[in-house]
């Protein structure tokens, strides 16, 4: 990325503490909203994201998460002209608001609900990742996160955006509160995945363990992502 | 010494580090995320392990000096280190820590002591050994050479 180019998303990369308000209006691009305490892994998530074409916002915790989409109870903005946020990824372990109450935050959000949110931890406790799958989350990477992961993740997301992308309109537009919704930047970035209550049919491939160097390319669609993992803890 | 020892002496460095598990393959990874446009990618993560390691030996030095252990505040801590040595691949001491928060979890301080001087140890070791990568990476690009891949 040469350098001119990136200077616009340096600002917004930053660790913020006031936000840029100029909304962005090319929005082809996956912007990912990145949530790590840790700053190392912070710039690793930023690195392997831009490296995979994605625009980043990282921010060092959940309250700060929320505050960036607008949704923080104590700090309202208002008339933010967020930028449209097509992925959330977020750590597990983080002091104050952990990256599963994030999620519930999220899920709990009818403006935000759509937007997938994927967990990342290094610990691979079943019953973690569970909670989090029955929450809403749409998948779980193992740290520490390597490239395959994030490719996955994105290439997972543009193809549900492709499919899915007129039909999701319609049904924000029905069922969003237009007053109380931050507005949305019609462009034709796609949008994010379906609500986790609906069966997604999309194959995903298993991602938990981390020594499988690569994935299998072609894996079976399965309704239950539990079971998914818990076949692939198997094998 | 000319370009093509430099760069010898660079290779057989790093094949050591790996051998003898002071890095891991995450090190790779983040290397493979290093391009001409980036070019100081690596060394800038690195940098931040450093000051997070810092910082952290001196919460946990501070907080097993107390009368009292905190051995949640100390595991939260140590957590941390794991955390981000994993990340840069420091597997060493990643693997200390690990041994470390077991300590914390039977609440054992002579245990944790013993744990603090190792991940001190095995930290100060990775420190010196990637300073002295990266000092022969600027010696074969002084020397007019590239750094093998």
């Amino acid at each position: 990325m040469a350098r001119n180019g990136a200077h616009t998303w340096r600002r917004r990369t930053d660790r913020i503490d006031s936000f840029d308000l100029s909304a962005s209006s090319d929005t082809d691009e996956v912007h990912v909203l990145a949530v790590d305490d840790s700053h190392v892994d912070r710039k690793v998530i930023e690195r392997l994201l831009r490296i995979s074409s994605c625009k980043v916002t990282a921010v060092d915790s959940g309250r700060r998460a929320l505050q960036f989409l607008g949704l923080d109870e104590e700090k309202q903005s208002n008339g933010f002209d967020g930028l449209k946020v097509d992925l959330i990824i977020t750590d597990y372990c983080m002091p104050g608001m952990t990256g599963y109450e994030l999620l519930k935050k999220i899920k709990e959000s009818s403006a935000f609900r759509e937007i997938p949110v994927v967990i990342m931890s290094s610990e691979n406790v079943l019953a973690r990742i569970d909670r989090c799958l029955e929450e809403g989350a749409e998948d779980f990477i193992a740290k520490p996160v390597k490239l395959s992961d994030v490719k996955r993740i994105k290439d997972y997301m543009v193809r549900v955006g492709e499919g899915e992308r007129r039909l999701n309109k319609r049904k924000l537009r029905d069922s969003c509160d237009l007053s109380s919704s931050p507005p949305s930047i019609l462009s034709s970035s796609p949008i994010s995945s379906t609500s986790s209550s609906s069966p997604s049919s999309i194959p995903r491939s298993p991602s938990i363990l981390p020594a499988t160097a690569t994935a299998p390319s072609s894996p079976s669609s399965l309704d239950s992502p539990t079971r998914r993992l818990k076949m692939t803890s198997s094998e | 010494m000319d370009v093509l020892q430099l760069q010898k002496q660079f290779i057989d460095y790093k094949a050591s580090l790996y051998n003898e598990g002071f890095l891991d393959e995450q090190f790779t990874q983040l290397q493979d995320l290093q391009d001409e446009n980036n070019p100081d990618f690596v060394a800038e993560v690195v940098s931040l392990f450093f000051e997070d390691s810092e910082r952290l030996l001196n919460e946990l030095t501070k907080s097993l000096e107390q009368q009292s252990v905190d051995f949640k505040r100390v595991d939260a801590h140590v957590h941390q280190w794991k955390g981000s040595s994993s990340s840069i691949g420091a597997q060493r001491v990643q693997k200390v820590c690990i041994a470390f928060r077991n300590y914390c979890e039977e609440q054992n301080v002579e245990g944790c002591l013993k744990s603090l001087q190792q991940v001190k140890h095995e930290y100060s070791l990775v420190k010196t050994k990637l300073e002295t990568l990266f000092k022969l990476e600027q010696q074969i690009v002084a020397a007019g050479g590239s750094i093998p891949m």
